[in-house]
């Protein structure tokens, strides 16, 4: 039984994409490529993979960092006092009203704490969101974490399947800090996000919609100092 | 509203990050450079996951998919949010400086290429993997490698064409797709 042609060039064509034959071989294996379309395949399946391989760092290549336990169970912590916050959302049933003639943009920020369960973590600041258009209503709940800054917004009456963008507005600078993006669906919206810009550099809160136009905004006041 | 989890309640939570975080871990080190921030944004992803758990749909893809789609998503906004952007993984200046010219997104999605290319190595066998150290990284002759590995250079060469072919098998299960590329 002879060899046939693919068994001797294909493996050669791992060198060959990535350059490594010597002149001879590699106008060998050109030829063969010319008239063999299973090998011209291979070829054409391993030249992306060698395409990629500058990308990568081969002293990365080590053990990958390994998640903590602790890791977990902030995770879960988070959950626990999510399901918490929506429990006592449901039950304040309430949103800032807003959405009233754009003229009248009072900007209504309430600062408050709100009645809280036992055990459960405190709440942070609800700054109601002043709507540009009738018909939308929003609320963002403001949380100071050691790292990060961490918004809860709940919200409706924006247009179904439009993405919006969430920022900050920096204090002394005003310059807009994005925390990310959601798709506005039908009815109540509860969005999560956190911005490692500090508490104490947040000036308002904003969300805009695709073309950049503000959709709704709200001041956050100053930090209280403790 | 995202409030139904039916299908990803807190055990599920649980199995997927028993299953998933490592990998995630990595990924957001090897784009954030930044372990801590890194740990922020798996948390932040899992959190996410649970909230939205009903929008997650097997039948559409794996879950494994969907959390890496939410993870990259959060790896933008912290990255965007504290300026952060991944340096270049070559230390070619050419290269360095052809990678420091793009877009932060399009550093980012260089990193991610680069961190499943890393990850497939790591998941390659350590025959498969050695060869392509030694030949294309450290730009050994394949003579040289083959008289290191006491193995013929045919071999050597059949060896790096198994590796990329079982290269190409593990970025595709990690998601990669060069036809949408």
């Amino acid at each position: 039984m002879t060899a046939r042609p693919d068994d001797h060039v294909r493996p050669l064509l791992g060198a060959f994409v990535l350059g490594h034959l010597d002149p001879d071989q590699e106008a060998a294996v050109r030829a063969h490529l010319d008239g063999c379309a299973v090998c011209r395949e291979e070829a054409r399946e391993l030249a992306p993979v060698a395409a990629l391989l500058p990308l990568a760092d081969p002293e990365r290549l080590g053990a990958p960092p390994e998640p903590s336990r602790e890791m977990l169970d902030q995770v879960l912590s988070r959950i626990e006092w999510e399901r918490g916050s929506r429990r006592r959302a449901r039950r304040r049933s309430v949103i800032g009203r807003v959405g009233a003639a754009a003229a009248v943009l009072a900007l209504i920020v309430v600062v408050g704490q709100m009645a809280l369960e036992p055990s459960e973590p405190p709440q942070g600041e609800v700054v109601a969101l002043t709507a540009a258009r009738p018909g939308v209503l929003g609320e963002a709940v403001i949380h100071e974490d050691p790292r990060s800054t961490w918004v809860e917004i709940t919200t409706s009456g924006l247009s179904t399947g439009e993405t919006y963008a969430v920022w900050f507005e920096e204090a002394g600078t005003g310059e807009r800090s994005p925390l990310g993006t959601f798709v506005g669906v039908e009815g109540d919206l509860y969005i999560s996000l956190y911005s490692p810009l500090p508490r104490d550099m947040v000036a308002s809160i904003g969300v805009s919609g695709r073309d950049g136009s503000t959709v709704m905004e709200g001041r956050v006041p100053l930090p209280v100092p403790s | 509203m995202g409030s139904a989890r039916s299908d990803l309640d807190e055990s599920g939570i649980r199995a997927a990050y028993s299953a998933h975080a490592g990998e995630m871990l990595g990924f957001a080190v090897r784009s954030l450079n930044d372990r801590g921030l890194a740990e922020e944004a798996v948390q932040e992803t899992f959190v996410r996951a649970w909230r939205f758990g009903d929008r997650f749909d097997p039948q559409l893809g794996s879950l494994r998919g969907w959390l890496f789609a939410i993870l990259r998503h959060v790896v933008i906004d912290l990255a965007r949010a504290r300026a952060i952007w991944p340096e270049p993984a070559s230390d070619d200046a050419i290269q360095g400086a052809a990678e420091r010219s793009l877009s932060p997104e399009d550093r980012l999605e260089q990193a991610l290429l680069a961190w499943q290319i890393e990850e497939g190595l790591r998941r390659i066998g350590e025959d498969h993997r050695r060869v392509v150290l030694e030949t294309y990284f450290r730009r050994r002759p394949y003579a040289e490698v083959a008289a290191e590995l006491g193995i013929p250079e045919g071999t050597v060469k059949s060896r790096v064409y198994y590796a990329l072919r079982a290269l190409r098998l593990a970025l595709e299960e990690m998601g990669w797709d060069d036809r949408s590329s």
